[in-house]
């Protein structure tokens, strides 16, 4: 008993504490930074542009082509074929839905009891071989059609044309990164209408999930294999990609658009998207340091750095310019250039204590230019203390004076696991 | 129409009718529940419910047997090398010890079941021993792979994410004083790497499906590019390092992240004709072939804890038998524990060859 | 105060007619020790009345709180959006694992089978009733490690909120082991996310469920041997009440799939502490390995959860409509082909994980063949009610209830089982809804339903019937409020496990989560009703006129439920029973045998065992053995 009133006020509390965090004592004193580096507002700012620039549509009303009025809209091969199939199990399943339902309530009604003193029904059978196997076979040969439906439709899914386009896909916590076949990396989805892609599917930690409701497509991102799947686009617009595999703090963030172009246009949105030197809504050349704050989103560095000094598993950027570090065998070096460079190329010469060694090489995946841009963001970020930078999409106003996001991931924590 | 008769209660007379009032005033045997009928219901219901729990136990290893053929199967090097390290004498007098054991318990039933306490207890007695005597066995077991730095898991210092001062130690710093020779011989490059070497029977067999659906000339190519694409539908671990190897090709890819997820470039050609021991393997290999002990700790282990819980069972039984307690119409505890302990032997019969036999 | 009339007693034989408002299992011993370690299993169930109800407060808790911070799309437990997050995640994984492993899994077996299953076969008590109280005990030490998780993180968030960032991990680096951080791994304990990457009570909470697993085990176990071995005479296989059907169908899932549980939490236990590497693809391992592991036990845990609702459904609807229940063969037979069935369809929760399309075609057509016996049963169900002459009583409104949601939730199955359509409606809210519609729906409502129902067994009381009846249709509609519409959004693509969406969404989460607030307050009209019913008329032995035989002994029944065992008959004879009126008006209303069947049962004499044929037979009659 006392422990159930322990875990009740337990429970309490954590409620409780919930929302004393709305209390202003903990809220940020400063306003948000400028509504320019306001992630939400300079993603809607993109969409914006993009719709504009190349043309694209902007979200259609939901269910307006599906034959389903709940399901999303159809956007790609799949999708129709899908909702085929589900029409016909719809139709089953409404169709006994009604029957069983109205059957009951209709005997419920019709059969109540009057009174408790009325005799019990007499003679009323209890068993019938003719309709037990009627409503055994019947269902069977129902559900066999719908199998054979729905597993023809998933061949037709699982099966890639050979000249589809290849995109890789790369989930990570808690972002997505989709590679072109000409080396462009991208933070959301670009396709051209009515071609073939096959999107190739990994994971750096954990499983996630790629998932188009407009497609009718989803599959695992799961660390240690290559999956893959494929579609056609088939309108085009501005659709929604989410993460449907719980990956943690932000399972919920991690959201990307999908954009779909018509003739011609995905080339020149493709060269105009990867083009991280350039400012996309502006059209101005980007500084060094934009361009390094470009590529830590874009290229995953957020994941484990941070810029606010919260504590991820691996160092924060902030004030780290200039600082002496420790490493692992007890030599120590100051954070310059140099050594930034290196721990980008060759992350694992040199280990600082309390971490592990767990960051990729970043060489061949970023030339000269990329990693000065980023070296000189890491420098900002130490020159201006005052004025700290706004991070990435996943991270709202008041995040840079907030609690950590989560517990270091790295040995420290590890060893305190309970 | 109506099948069942509504009206049916059996009815006609019992001849043991009064039985069960009977039993309010008589005393019930010494060992029977007050809701038993009879010692046999009771005995039944024991070896039902022992039956039942013994099919628990053989799914709870079927579950491990699993995860071994699993793991076997993705990583086939790992146990090529590991089963060298076990010893198959100690396992072999295990498994003699063990099965003995079995037999003297089966014997102690026998003995209960005739009256004959002395013999049971004798007999309980060498079931102990032959149990006591597999645990120290193993222990030599254990201690000797301890000795040998074969840790489960993390323990093993080259974890590189769990202990990294020990992977910095045992893999990056040895790694760089290691001659050429040795590697080029085992059939690696400068960097440690495997050598995919086209006449590598496991390579090929494994490699085949890929290499089918590539286009010409992608599978010549040299796969330095980390953003190369992998083949449709294929399996991370059906490829070689180069696609699971995000810095592969750099100056210190080998270093920073050593290929668990693939083979380590251990095959049957390679052993064969090289004659390679663990003791030729770098660090990073031997670390990978670790792995092996990760899985001879958990079923050895768990099946310990089970021959363990069998020797307090039997010194529990030894200890009611010194009192006399069973005969003939009472010794279920003796049979049930003998159940279970012929099913921790049977255990034990399918992990020796898993560990110890099958190369 | 023998206030009962002799014809409510005449059901029941001389013998058997204990004085039971003086000497009944409630009062039989007093004191905290003689609850606590008692091996009456009416006790042992009302032990398990108690913890497992509480857990479902616990779990019941946290879904409102999830439905509120869904009430908008934006982070509205703090404006933090990691701390939001982060106790959005803690909160739906506490609801799932309390709810599945300490509520459902229990709820009908423990409570209802311990308390209702030996007086159904007329025994004295399980055929292991040590085992039973033990069964208690380790589940109780289950529920301990789920409270430690919830007080630690309790402690850990006000910690975390009121704390500087480098304070509060110094504090966790000190204190961590004594407060896991709560749990937020999802209730199914996804690698490598619990392994490597959370860093909550990943180690007490996977421990607490394998505690939860023996508890379970052992249950089932003594509920199989007591199947088996305790059957009195007359009852043959197919003369058992449906409920032990149903009953003893779970319990083979229980004891055959409880064990791989067991292994894989071990060995994820092993991979978090030790990192073996078995589930850890940077070690060689698969994550989809422990998928498939974990799925092999979850899949037919779905059925320990559901066949006893269904059972209870089973056994309620026929007294309730007063006629023979239709079918029952077929219906007991389904029972047996969902557990055989449920252990064959796991697959289907790795559609989209990467499986080969091979087997995801197994998978889809094994799937397929738990619809049949499902809708067996409800066609069965639906010719029971057929010219019956239905009372519309509480228990039968929450019957009716579950099977409501139980044809909703299995027809949506379809919807899923079809490989093609569930690559769409995976981790939607599709998958919410169907869930919580088959198992949650449905043994909820079965569970209230037997609760009513058997309340005045279990207390000697009669509920109040106008607010029972209110409460029912309460819950009914606020759960239907509650999960309809998630069908619709789950289809139109919202994920699970978010804890922001998009304003698309809004307005099915509000009509969610007011229809979460109509549950709770039913099923607060349906507590407060149970609790008012301690104080209603006195219950006769027989007041559904029913013919399994809990009915033909006193209500409460005595320590021993019978004196001497009653012969059993065919459990849905209810001609054999009328209509009587009390005559004392604070006794309620029962029903008495016949008079004519009335003299055949005392000329049937005292009911024995069935002769078992034991598979030791050989052994366990000495007299037999060779060599004597």
């Amino acid at each position: 008993m006392k422990l159930l009133l322990c875990t009740m006020i337990a429970i309490l509390l954590t409620g409780v504490t919930a929302l004393a965090q709305d209390a202003p004592a903990t809220r940020p004193t400063t306003a948000p930074a400028a509504e320019a580096t306001d992630p939400k507002a300079e993603k809607l700012a993109m969409i914006e542009k993009i719709q504009q620039d190349f043309d694209v549509p902007a979200q259609r009303d939901t269910g307006l082509e599906s034959p389903n009025f709940f399901m999303p809209q159809v956007a790609s091969e799949a999708a129709p074929a899908t909702d085929a199939v589900l029409a016909y199990i719809n139709f089953v399943t409404v169709f006994f839905t009604i029957l069983i339902l109205g059957l009951m309530f209709f005997f419920a009604w019709y059969y109540r009891s009057r009174s408790p003193d009325q005799p019990d029904p007499e003679g009323v059978a209890t068993h019938s071989t003719t309709l037990e196997l009627t409503w055994t076979i019947i269902p069977t040969c129902i559900v066999l059609i719908m199998f054979a439906l729905g597993f023809r439709d998933f061949l037709h899914q699982a099966v890639p044309p050979p000249n589809a386009m290849r995109v890789e896909v790369h989930g990570r916590m808690w972002s997505w990164q989709f590679t072109y076949p000409d080396g462009t990396v991208t933070e959301d989805m670009h396709l051209p209408v009515g071609e073939p892609v096959q999107f190739i599917l990994t994971s750096e930690d954990v499983i996630h999930s790629l998932f188009v409701p407009a497609f009718r497509m989803k599959k695992d991102v799961v660390p240690g294999r290559f999956n893959t799947i494929w579609a056609v686009p088939t309108v085009e617009g501005v659709f929604e990609v989410y993460c449907t595999e719980y990956c943690g703090t932000g399972h919920s963030d991690m959201l990307a658009k999908c954009f779909v172009y018509g003739e011609g246009r995905f080339q020149q949105a493709l060269a105009w998207i990867g083009d991280i030197y350039t400012d996309p809504i502006t059209g101005k050349p980007r500084s060094p340091e934009e361009t390094g704050r470009a590529l830590w989103s874009l290229r995953g560095c957020r994941g484990c750095h941070s810029v606010d000094g919260s504590p991820l598993s691996a160092p924060t950027w902030k004030n780290l310019f200039g600082a002496q570090r420790i490493f692992t065998n007890g030599s120590t070096a100051t954070a310059d250039e140099e050594y930034l460079r290196r721990s980008i190329l060759q992350p694992h010469t040199q280990i600082v204590q309390g971490y592990g060694a767990t960051m990729p090489s970043f060489a061949g995946q970023l030339d000269d230019r990329d990693i000065n841009a980023i070296i000189a963001y890491i420098r900002s970020l130490s020159e201006s203390q005052g004025q700290t930078q706004q991070s990435g999409l996943e991270l709202g106003p008041g995040e840079s004076q907030s609690v950590p996001e989560v517990e270091p991931r790295g040995p420290a924590a590890g060893q305190n696991r309970p | 129409m109506s099948a069942i008769d509504p009206t049916a209660i059996p009815h006609g007379q019992d001849p043991h009718a009064g039985h069960d009032a009977a039993h309010e005033h008589h005393a019930h045997p010494p060992h029977l529940a007050h809701h038993f009928d009879t010692p046999e219901q009771q005995f039944d219901s024991g070896k039902l419910g022992m039956w039942t729990f013994l099919a628990t136990e053989i799914l709870m290893f079927g579950g491990l047997f699993c995860a071994y053929a699993v793991y076997r199967y993705n990583n086939p090097d790992v146990f090529r090398y590991g089963e060298h390290h076990v010893s198959t004498m100690w396992g072999a007098i295990n498994t003699i010890i063990l099965l003995t054991s079995s037999l003297t318990m089966a014997m102690g039933v026998r003995y209960a079941q005739l009256g004959q306490n002395s013999k049971l207890v004798a007999m309980l007695v060498l079931t102990l021993l032959g149990g006591a005597g597999f645990m120290v066995i193993k222990t030599i077991e254990y201690s000797d792979k301890w000795n040998h730095g074969y840790f489960p898991g993390f323990l093993n210092s080259y974890d590189r994410d769990q202990n990294p001062e020990g992977f910095q130690k045992n893999v990056v710093d040895k790694m760089g004083s290691h001659g050429d020779g040795d590697h080029a011989e085992a059939g690696y490059n400068d960097d440690g790497h495997a050598e995919p070497s086209p006449t590598d029977p496991l390579h090929r067999e494994a490699g085949a499906g890929p290499v089918e659906h590539q286009q010409p000339g992608e599978a010549e190519a040299p796969m330095t590019d980390p953003q190369q694409q992998p083949p449709a539908g294929v399996q991370l671990r059906h490829l070689g390092p180069e696609y699971l190897d995000p810095n592969y090709g750099s100056p210190d890819a080998a270093v920073i992240r050593p290929t668990f997820q693939t083979r380590a470039g251990i095959t049957e050609q390679v052993v064969e004709t090289h004659g390679v021991e663990y003791t030729d393997l770098d660090v990073r290999q031997q670390s990978h072939v670790k792995a092996f002990f990760n899985i001879y700790f958990m079923m050895t282990g768990l099946h310990g804890l089970h021959v363990l819980v069998g020797m307090g069972l039997i010194g529990w039984v030894l200890v009611k038998s010194l009192k006399n307690t069973f005969g003939p119409e009472y010794f279920t505890p003796v049979d049930l524990v003998g159940l279970y302990w012929h099913l921790v032997d049977l255990i034990w019969i399918f992990l020796f060859p898993l560990l110890y036999l099958i190369h | 105060m023998s206030t009962l009339n002799a014809p409510l007693l005449a059901g029941i034989p001389e013998a058997n007619r204990a004085d039971v408002h003086h000497d009944n299992y409630l009062t039989h011993s007093r004191g905290f020790v003689s609850w606590a370690f008692t091996l009456d299993h009416k006790r042992i169930a009302i032990l398990y009345l108690v913890g497992v109800m509480s857990m479902f407060a616990i779990g019941g808790i946290f879904a409102l709180l999830l439905r509120l911070e869904l009430f908008t799309p934006e982070a509205s437990f703090s404006e933090n959006p990691a701390l939001n997050n982060d106790l959005y995640n803690q909160f739906f994984t506490i609801h799932g694992a309390v709810m599945v492993f300490l509520f459902i899994i229990p709820a009908i077996p423990a409570i209802i089978g311990n308390f209702v299953l030996p007086m159904m076969l007329g025994a004295k008590d399980v055929a292991f009733p040590r085992l039973n109280l033990l069964s208690f005990w380790i589940w109780a030490l289950g529920a301990v490690f789920f409270s430690w998780i919830l007080l630690g993180g309790g402690i850990t968030t006000i910690a975390r909120v009121n704390m500087e960032p480098e304070a509060f991990l110094a504090w966790r680096n000190a204190w961590g082991w004594l407060f896991p951080f709560g749990l937020d791994t999802g209730w199914t304990f996804y690698t490598p996310y619990s392994t490597t990457q959370s860093t909550t009570g990943v180690l007490p909470a996977t421990m607490g469920a394998f505690i939860l697993g023996f508890s379970s085990i052992l249950t089932g176990l003594n509920f199989i041997a007591s199947i088996h071995m305790l059957r009195p005479k007359g009852m043959t296989w197919f003369r058992m009440p449906l409920f032990l059907w149903g009953i003893y169908s779970t319990a083979i899932i229980q004891v055959l799939a409880t064990p791989v549980l067991a292994i894989t939490l071990m060995l994820l236990m092993a991979e978090r502490a030790l990192r073996i590497g078995i589930f850890d693809s940077t070690l060689g391992g698969d994550p989809v390995l422990y998928q498939h592991f974990f799925w092999f036990y979850s899949h037919p845990a779905v059925y320990i959860m559901i066949l006893p609702g269904l059972a209870v459904v089973s056994e309620i609807l026929s007294p309730m409509c007063r006629k023979h229940i239709f079918g029952y063969s077929f219906i007991a037979l389904s029972s047996i082909a969902i557990a055989f069935f449920s252990f064959i369809v796991w697959g289907h929760h790795m559609f989209t994980s990467g499986q080969s399309p091979l087997v995801n075609a197994i998978f889809s057509l094994l799937t397929f063949s738990v619809s049949i016996p499902s809708a067996v049963k409800v066609f069965n169900w639906l010719s029971t009610m057929y010219r019956g002459r239905i009372m519309l009583l509480t228990p039968m409104w929450y019957v009716m209830g579950a099977i409501l949601v139980f044809t909703l939730g299995g027809l949506t199955g379809l919807h899923l089982a079809t490989i093609s359509t569930d690559i769409h409606f995976h981790d939607t809210y599709f998958v919410v809804a169907h869930f919580h519609y088959v198992m949650m729906g449905t043994t909820l409502f079965a569970l209230l339903a037997a609760f009513y129902y058997w309340y005045p067994k279990m207390w000697g009381r009669m509920y109040p019937e106008r607010w029972g009846q209110i409460g029912a249709i309460v819950t009914i509609i606020g759960f239907n409020v509650t999960f309809l519409i998630q069908f619709v959004m789950g289809a139109q693509g919202m994920p699970r496990r978010y804890a922001t969406y998009e304003t698309q969404y809004e307005f099915y989460h509000q009509v969610s989560t007011v229809g979460s607030w109509i549950l709770g307050l039913g099923l607060l009209i349906a507590l407060i009703n149970l609790i008012a019913g301690r104080k209603g008329k006195i219950a006769p032995p027989n007041p559904w006129g029913a013919n399994t035989l809990e009915w033909q002994t006193s209500s409460p029944p005595p320590h021993d439920n019978f004196k001497i065992t009653p012969a059993a008959g065919d459990p849905y004879a209810l001609r054999r029973w009328r209509f009587v009126h009390s005559n004392d008006p604070a006794v309620a209303d029962g029903w008495e045998l016949k008079p004519e069947f009335r003299a055949r049962q005392e000329a049937a004499g005292p009911g024995h065992r069935v002769e078992h044929r034991g598979m030791g037979d050989h052994l366990g009659s000495p007299e037999k053995t060779p060599g004597e």
